[in-house]
């Protein structure tokens, strides 16, 4: 069982990820982090745009009228400048946790 | 995808005097629509496809926090209830409940059948005048119907508590549990098929029991024991079609219903009354036929003759309980 409070505080990370490989749209977000993981985590449509609201306010993403999908007009979210320095520092945060969290990790 | 429209108008209520609610409804129904497709396109039936993308859905009030929006709090106290989550441990259980039900099924439907078939056989030695074999009948009766309650009853209590989480309002699973529910629905389909080929096969075949005795004018005594037979088949293949049936129902129930809004709950709810109404009349109807068939047996000594009751009274309860189904399915459209 994956626990909601760990997963949270990476959610942005998770979709800068995604981000990162180029421009997109929240669906294809939302099934890019299900790819990747293999079907084990499936993002809530409001933790995606939850997210995105969050981190255009923290401008480190910016969103844009995109290409029209199924006949609907898309909003496009692209990383900014600031959005790549966010995920790296929280990739070198992550690989910190990580090695003191492990250290009690015995079973 | 109505369903789906009608959800999220419901849950942005409270966001749409806002500009980027507004948005942010636009595009998720568009996710939500995509998805949806995507669902129907990979063979996941509506309901289904309804009820992963809803499941898949959220928290709107996250969603509310994200936009610095606070949302009323008792304001949708007396909105509809919107569908709830059964979650994969709560479906397991339902589904291990009905399969415990159906399992009692096929060992409690034979007890109600092999009474009567008792007291139709026991009227043979009771012929010459005596009324012992009768009553012994009757006790045997009576013991075998004690003994199918027994075995019924726990099984209809673990069932009946899931009725709440299942007719109370609507519910919805996840793609865990539909994934889950739809494999077990599939494996177990074949199954059901073969149950259902022997079950009716067996019955028709038992008719034999009855009319050869008859053809062959075998006498009284062998007709009797025609029906005592037929009934004992009847019994066991019954028993086996609703075991097969309700096995079946398990999962295929868990996946019919899920994603179904208020709608879909009045109607599941008219449904029951009318199962129940069944139940009700299915109470006193057959100790009256069993008291008719033994008040002419005995008052007339025609033997031969009144086991006919048994069909007829099937017949005409049938009919009772498809018109009462039917019924109630017309009443709500």
């Amino acid at each position: 069982m994956i626990s909601s409070e760990v997963i949270r505080g990476y959610i942005d990370t998770m979709i800068l990820c995604v981000l990162l490989s180029g421009e997109n749209y929240g669906y294809e977000i939302g099934r890019r982090i299900r790819d990747i993981t293999d079907d084990e985590y499936s993002i809530k449509e409001t933790t995606l745009y939850s997210a995105f609201t969050r981190m255009e306010r923290a401008g480190l993403i910016e969103s844009f009228p995109g290409s029209v999908t199924y006949g609907k007009p898309r909003t496009y979210y692209r990383l900014t400048e600031t959005g790549v320095k966010f995920y790296k520092e929280k990739c070198s945060e992550w690989a910190l946790t990580q090695k003191i969290i492990n250290k009690f990790i015995k079973e | 995808m109505e369903t789906i429209k009608n959800y999220l108008d419901n849950m942005f209520a409270a966001l749409l005097t806002n500009e980027e609610g507004r948005r942010l409804k636009t595009e998720m129904l568009s996710n939500m629509e995509e998805h949806y497709n995507e669902l129907k396109a990979s063979g996941h039936s509506e309901n289904e496809a309804v009820g992963i993308v809803i499941s898949e859905f959220g928290n709107i009030e996250e969603l509310a926090k994200a936009m610095n929006v606070t949302l009323p709090a008792a304001a949708d106290a007396d909105k509809k209830p919107p569908l709830r989550h059964l979650d994969y441990d709560t479906a397991l259980k339902y589904i291990s409940a009905k399969q415990d039900y159906a399992k009692a099924l096929l060992r409690g439907v034979p007890c109600f059948i092999c009474g009567p078939a008792a007291v139709v056989f026991l009227t043979i030695p009771a012929q010459s005048g005596n009324p012992a074999p009768i009553l012994i009948g009757i006790a045997l009766l009576l013991i075998l119907v004690a003994i199918g309650v027994a075995i019924m009853y726990p099984a209809v209590m673990k069932v009946g508590e899931f009725d709440q989480m299942i007719y109370g309002g609507g519910y919805y699973i996840d793609t865990k549990t539909a994934e889950y529910a739809k494999e077990l629905y599939n494996s177990e389909k074949p199954r059901y098929a073969r149950t259902v080929i022997a079950g009716v096969s067996a019955i028709i075949i038992s008719v034999l029991a009855v009319v050869a005795p008859v053809l062959l004018s075998l006498g009284a005594a062998a007709v009797t024991v025609g029906v005592a037979v037929l009934m004992i088949i009847v019994a066991f293949a019954a028993a086996f079609l609703a075991k097969a049936a309700f096995f079946l129902g398990a999962s295929g129930d868990l996946l019919q219903n899920s994603g179904r809004d208020l709608l879909g709950y009045q109607q599941n709810a008219v449904m029951n009354k009318g199962d129940r109404i069944t139940g009700v009349i299915a109470s006193f109807y057959w100790p009256i036929i069993v008291a008719a068939y033994l008040i002419w047996s005995f008052g007339t000594g025609d033997w031969v003759h009144s086991w006919i009751i048994w069909p007829v009274s099937g017949l005409v309860f049938g009919a009772i309980s498809g018109a009462i189904g039917a019924y109630f399915h017309t009443i709500n459209k």
